[in-house]
């Protein structure tokens, strides 16, 4: 199944805390059930996207991590 | 050239994360230079002494904060107040990252660094202060903007920016107490409620 994607994001070569605050300002401007494409660089993105997924009620759909570099699809809730 | 300014790089990035996670008298140079992999010479030439180091370390810091941090949440573009929501998040998922990591909650590099040396070194705490006064300074203006536009009744946006930051401050120290960022996930929010009127004090 192909997830439908309606923005993406690049994060590489940011580090925490700078991935997860604009994965928080590209949903805000995104309609509910929109996916949200994230790719980072930070090792630590997978726990803070998860936790942020996890207390915002967004859903994690997706994730990936290869040569470093590390996918998500955020479902906007 | 390249090498020489890897080198120095390499005793900022060290002495950094060191000064961070314990402490400015606790880390000495033969703990950075070992872990820099240099000799005590190559520190001497770019550092005079560990003193120099620290007051290098608070500036790229700040610099870093500055457009990190700070100028990612004070984003011109975002509603006034919601920016707030943006700084708490910032320090939220930044100590929650690094303690997931180290197993234990750093806190603020500047504000455990005012706490260790404000009583010894006047030069030192100034370039703290002028930090702490940069960020106050953002949120003296998200207020101000958000009196402007209605969002929110009339204050002394002065002190009440001076007061947010000594919550968000506070709230991370309590966090470190704890050793437990939920502390700034529960308490966050209500910095953005702080309000100090304009003459009552």
């Amino acid at each position: 199944m192909n997830t439908e994607i309606n923005a993406t994001l690049d994060a590489r070569g940011l580090n925490c805390p700078l991935p997860i605050l604009r994965t928080k300002k590209t949903l805000a401007q995104m309609a509910t059930g929109e996916n949200l494409e994230l790719v980072s660089t930070d090792p630590g993105s997978l726990k803070d996207i998860d936790s942020f997924c996890n207390q915002t009620g967004n859903v994690l759909v997706e994730n990936s991590n290869s040569d470093g570099e590390f996918k998500f699809v955020i479902r906007k809730a | 050239m390249a090498e020489i300014n890897d080198t120095r790089e390499r005793i900022i990035s060290v002495a950094k994360k060191r000064f961070h996670q314990r402490s400015y008298a606790d880390v000495g140079i033969k703990e950075i230079c070992d872990e820099a992999s240099i000799q005590k010479g190559s520190f001497y030439h770019f550092f005079p002494s560990k003193r120099d180091l620290v007051l290098t370390v608070i500036d790229e810091f700040a610099a870093d904060w500055a457009d990190g941090f700070i100028g990612e949440a004070f984003d011109p573009s975002l509603p006034p107040m919601e920016r707030f929501d943006y700084v708490i998040d910032a320090a939220y998922f930044w100590q929650k990252s690094v303690g997931d990591v180290e197993g234990r909650l750093p806190g603020c590099l500047f504000g455990n660094l005012a706490l260790e040396i404000s009583t010894k070194d006047d030069i030192m705490r100034a370039k703290l202060l002028a930090v702490f006064k940069h960020a106050i300074s953002r949120f003296r203006d998200a207020l101000d903007e958000a009196v402007e536009t209605g969002v929110i009744e009339p204050l002394d946006s002065e002190a009440t920016a001076e007061a947010m930051m000594a919550y968000l401050e506070g709230m991370i120290l309590i966090a470190k107490a704890q050793n437990d960022p939920e502390v700034i996930y529960r308490l966050g929010p209500a910095l953005k409620f702080i309000r100090i009127e304009t003459n009552t004090h």
